[in-house]
């Protein structure tokens, strides 16, 4: 194998001329499409050894900014693509003679269809992620829950002292939780009533003291994100102690892949 | 709101991103893709396995069996305890014998237990003295100044003939605290009583699918339901939190409605907010959820 | 989410990983002492053992985690799985639910 025998895929998308002119990717490496005759459909690539990207943290984080500036920068001009995942890199097949090129165009002319399909789904969408917390302070309004007396710590041993600030604790992530749920389903109702697809996502940023009540992966039509903006400002507005997140846009990564219910059928 | 793209608040979200979503070839000749271990999933499993056995009741007996011994070791080597009597507090401490010819502090454990206090001395062993907790009518703290030029606390107990007892411990004031609540005839339960930790269990609960509304067009999704006394709610297993949450006094009528669900022909039942929407629901029992939905709806009051 | 896989950062993740999951257990335990104190299944002394022998299992672990260094990851790690497991393993081991089931 040759050191340059594989491609790094960045993502796929409409094959449009000049769409990779001047972007670079991981370490600086300029990208370019690697189109497929008679599909319309490009690859944004570059070469690479047929070897994943590996090294300490920082080297990692350094490589998705940027994976994800050269993605970043080819989606806006061209409005649609699917963005792959970090480390996907297309071999050459040494058995068949084919280089990593040809595998890659073969695979995407099977695939056409599908991958059209997913194009048109997500072309003039972002992705916007919203992050919402619930200040368990702020609810609980910093006293006791009731019920709950207020130091009863007299003459009772260290242990069961932290068993009963364990408890006080736990009722008010219970309160909170509550709460929560009632405002999930408010905001994700009202989130929905602007995007066309949200995805559950894991919290990246919380504290100890936080609840989470939504976080999560919108798909949203350019033109509305302000409406997402709208429905966040409101939500804010009407309850002290939720701390907002609002992120994006970005190419829609969590989209990428074909929709994730399989269960679920359009009415 | 806008949304930020800046690259100091958003970069442990790109990662995230782009490590564990974007898309993957399918593809034979794909060398590497980026693989994060999914450790909920694995746990998932292994406590799983644990669940079964714990059902069939294996770990109950072991933990009645431990909490015996535990009992007994304790006890065993001290008091003898009566059928129902639970030791309260044990501490190093003696008795002031007066009787006789005898004057002087006898050394040993003092015990409190539910209905008496008991002076034991282990070895050789003896019952020092000890009194019913009903046959005291007060106990207070006393200082004495020992032989040794020393300042001591005292309990002194008075009895119900009139007698007056002197006892020491290891720690006075906590004894002397736990004797005037024994005695007031409640022992303080351990933790005070609040609303307790458990979740209420549900009125009924199960699969149920609900037609969430999306700017695309409603699309039926597969969750579970519960009902509470609280209200309703459906949550899918791909989102954290309900989607549906509908309180009790929300729920304004419920009706089975004609067509098809994704749990067949004449699965799906309508509930009717107060606040006069419509939510969709579809049960591959649906009369059963109807007249669930409807006992746990508030009673309107007529007129 | 630990990326780099040299030997030091792995057994930093593996001792991370093992201290979380006894943390999840251990808080498991604490709800589960204050369901049975609550529920009046305990003597007040069987209570304060067992809430101090818990307190004790925290000092240690607190210890344990301030020797090694890993204060701080197992608080990242903690928090991500804690919305998947604390409630299974709680679930797990509320006798009440033993005996629900031994009823049926």
């Amino acid at each position: 194998m040759t050191e340059h025998s594989a491609l790094y895929v960045y993502a796929l998308l409409p094959d449009r001329q000049g769409a990779a002119d001047g972007v670079t990717g991981l370490d600086g490496r300029p990208v370019r499409l690697a189109g497929v005759p008679g599909t319309g459909l490009a690859a944004l690539v570059h070469d690479a050894a047929p070897a994943p990207f590996q090294g300490g943290d920082d080297e990692v984080r350094r490589w998705v900014a940027e994976q994800s500036r050269a993605v970043t920068t080819v989606w806006e001009r061209v409005g649609g693509l699917l963005p792959m995942t970090f480390n996907v890199l297309v071999a050459a097949d040494p058995e068949s003679g084919r280089s990593a090129e040809q595998c890659l165009g073969d695979w995407i002319r099977e695939e056409h269809d599908s991958i059209t399909g997913r194009l048109e789904a997500l072309s003039g969408r972002c992705e916007l992620r919203v992050e919402i917390t619930l200040d368990r302070a702020a609810v609980t309004g910093g006293d006791p829950v009731d019920g709950t007396p207020a130091d009863d710590a007299d003459g009772r041993s260290p242990g069961m002292r932290r068993l009963l600030a364990k408890q006080r604790e736990q009722r008010e992530r219970h309160t909170a939780g509550e709460l929560a749920d009632a405002l999930h389903a408010t905001i994700r109702r009202r989130l929905l009533a602007v995007a066309e697809d949200v995805r559950d996502r894991a919290f990246t940023r919380r504290t100890a003291d936080e609840t989470g009540v939504l976080s999560a992966a919108l798909l949203v039509r350019h033109e509305d994100v302000d409406a997402v903006g709208a429905v966040l400002s409101e939500a804010r507005a009407g309850r002290p102690g939720l701390g907002i997140r609002f992120l994006g846009p970005w190419p829609p990564y969590s989209f990428a892949d074909s929709p994730q219910e399989e269960h679920a059928e359009p009415a | 709101m806008r949304p930020t793209r800046e690259p100091r608040v958003t970069l442990d979200d790109l990662l995230e991103v782009v490590l564990n979503k974007g898309a993957v070839l399918h593809l034979d000749l794909i060398v590497a893709v980026a693989d994060i271990p999914l450790i909920g999933v694995s746990i998932r499993a292994a406590v799983a396995g644990m669940e079964t056995m714990l059902e069939y009741g294996m770990m109950r007996d072991w933990d009645e069996a431990t909490r015996a011994w535990a009992e007994r070791s304790v006890v065993r080597r001290a008091l003898d305890l009566r059928e129902d009597e639970g030791v309260v507090r044990r501490m190093s401490g003696g008795h002031l014998l007066t009787e006789g010819v005898y004057h002087g502090w006898r050394p040993g454990t003092v015990y409190l237990t539910d209905q008496r206090l008991v002076v034991l001395r282990a070895e050789p062993r003896e019952i020092l003295w000890q009194t019913e907790l009903s046959g005291v009518r007060s106990v207070r703290l006393k200082p004495e100044r020992t032989v040794g030029g020393e300042d001591r606390l005292r309990l002194e107990l008075t009895l119900a003939d009139g007698r007056r007892e002197l006892l020491s411990a290891k720690e006075p004031e906590t004894l002397c605290d736990l004797i005037t609540r024994a005695c007031a005839g409640h022992l303080a339960p351990a933790l005070p009583p609040g609303p307790v930790t458990d979740v209420e269990p549900p009125l009924a609960e199960g699969h149920l699918w609900y037609q969430e509304p999306r700017r695309s067009g409603p699309v039926w999704r597969g969750g579970t339901a519960r009902l509470t006394s609280g209200g309703l709610t459906w949550k899918s297993p791909l989102d954290a939190r309900p989607a549906l949450v509908l309180p009790t006094a929300d729920l304004a009528g419920v009706r089975r409605v004609p067509g098809h669900g994704p749990a067949g022909e004449g699965s799906v039942l309508v509930v009717t907010t107060a606040g006069g929407e419509d939510v969709r629901l579809a049960a591959g029992d649906p009369g059963l959820w109807v007249r669930r939905l409807e006992a746990a709806r508030p009673v309107v009051a007529a007129g | 989410m630990p990326l780099t896989v040299d030997e030091k950062s792995l057994k930093h993740g593996v001792l991370s990983l093992v201290v979380t999951l006894v943390e999840v257990i251990q808080e498991a335990l604490d709800r589960q002492a204050m369901r049975r104190i609550d529920g009046g299944d305990l003597n007040p002394e069987e209570a304060e053992r067992l809430a101090d022998a818990l307190l004790e299992l925290d000092e240690a672990m607190e210890q344990i985690k301030e020797d090694h260094g890993i204060v701080d990851s197992v608080a990242d790690l903690h928090r991500g799985l804690d919305d998947v497991v604390d409630d299974v393993v709680d679930k797990l081991i509320n006798p009440r639910r033993w005996a629900e089931e031994a009823g049926r």
